[in-house]
């Protein structure tokens, strides 16, 4: 679906997995390098751009990183960088950002990709192996042997 | 405009959010593994390789390391020195370091406490400098030597090529730059990106001096010039 409006924006329209309709402005949607490849290989001209990947709670995220960072110039580099901190904020626990993050790295949106993942890897710093094998249902697959060879090895960094 | 204030509305309106006690199963995928590990301070990243066989063995993954060291900040940090070894060259976050007594080089990591042990290079050699080969992924020691103050013997250049085997060692480089050495000359030499240049200084007045530049990568010398 292809609407223009009154300030001659191109809008198109992103349905997200569970079937949530987004219509935005063409050069917002284009910040993810996916939809700007779809868009130009004439993907977008029949109805709206399905993300079969990304749900609505998600994409409505997405859209606003993007609506701020295609709105903003260099000269507000200062302000976009406070404006990210409290965006990541909100998005609450890891649950969330990998959420963010799966759906920055299908879409391929590059700052928001390296955002989220330096806001991940600021969270997991200090923490234990077990901490972080909970956050992401990791299995521990070392024996205790193994296991008790590899923290020897690394003994200093557990201090 | 009307269409964009209602989706602005629906974004307004989506103000679900997980509750901690939320334990949804949630999967990482390794390519965002690597791009959240390359993130991380080495000190976790040693921690993180207890997590599981598959987080130790992309922590010790050479292209993990490659690209983590892209993300780390860039600047210089101050080298500690561990008496009795005195550092003679830091890069790429590694230290060269030479013994005050023995005279045993050694290749540190700080940041992770590895150290490697140089082979003993030749027995009169005059400078022993380190860089990448970006080519062959590998770090390589270049060690000039030359007839030192007593006069005896004829200068030369030796490579070792470290991490392709437990045990390198040294081998000599061939080169027709190298064969009109005599004892009469003195070599100097500096690394810069990857290049020895390394300076030929004749003790006889009337000779010319001269550089050379030796690429570690290629391993060949690339340039050759006449300084009166």
């Amino acid at each position: 679906m292809s609407i223009t409006t009154e300030n001659n924006e191109k809008m198109i329209t992103l349905m997200s997995s569970d079937g949530e309709e987004f219509v935005v402005e063409e050069a917002v949607a284009a910040q993810s390098q996916t939809i700007k490849h779809l868009i130009e290989d004439g993907c977008s001209t029949e109805g709206s751009i399905p993300l079969p990947n990304v749900t609505g709670r998600v994409l409505s995220e997405v859209i606003q990183y993007c609506k701020k960072h295609s709105s903003s110039d260099d000269k507000e580099e200062k302000e976009l960088e406070a404006w990210d901190a409290e965006f990541v904020k909100a998005a609450d626990d890891h649950v969330a950002l990998t959420d963010l993050m799966m759906a920055a790295n299908f879409l391929d949106i590059k700052g928001l990709l390296d955002l989220v993942a330096q806001t991940l890897a600021n969270m997991i710093t200090g923490k234990s192996p077990e901490e972080v094998r909970r956050m992401w249902n990791i299995k521990n697959d070392f024996t205790p042997e193994e296991a008790e060879k590899v923290r020897k090895e690394n003994q200093w960094a557990f201090e | 405009m009307k269409i964009e204030q209602s989706a602005l509305k629906k974004i307004e309106s989506k103000g679900e959010k997980y509750s901690p006690g939320n334990l949804r199963p949630i999967i990482l995928p390794m390519e965002l593994i690597i791009e959240i590990l390359s993130r991380v301070a080495v000190k976790d990243l040693l921690r993180f390789k207890c997590v599981s066989k598959e987080w130790k063995l992309l922590i010790e993954d050479r292209y993990f390391v490659e690209k983590h060291l892209y993300h780390s900040p860039c600047g210089t940090f101050p080298v500690v020195e561990q008496p009795p070894f005195t550092s003679l060259q830091s890069y790429n976050g590694l230290i060269l370091e030479k013994h005050n007594v023995s005279k045993e080089f050694r290749i540190r990591n700080p940041a992770t406490g590895q150290v490697f042990y140089v082979p003993k290079p030749h027995k009169r050699i005059r400078e022993l400098r380190f860089g990448f080969a970006p080519t062959s992924g590998f770090y390589k020691l270049a060690s000039i030597y030359d007839s030192n103050v007593t006069g005896n013997g004829y200068g030369g250049v030796e490579i070792l090529v470290l991490g392709t085997e437990d045990k390198p060692s040294w081998k000599h480089v061939d080169s027709i730059h190298l064969q009109s050495l005599d004892k009469n000359d003195r070599l100097r030499a500096c690394l810069v990106e990857g290049v020895v240049h390394i300076a030929k200084i004749s003790l006889i007045q009337s000779r010319d001096h001269e550089v050379m530049s030796f690429d570690l990568d290629t391993e060949s010398f690339q340039g050759h010039k006449l300084v009166p």
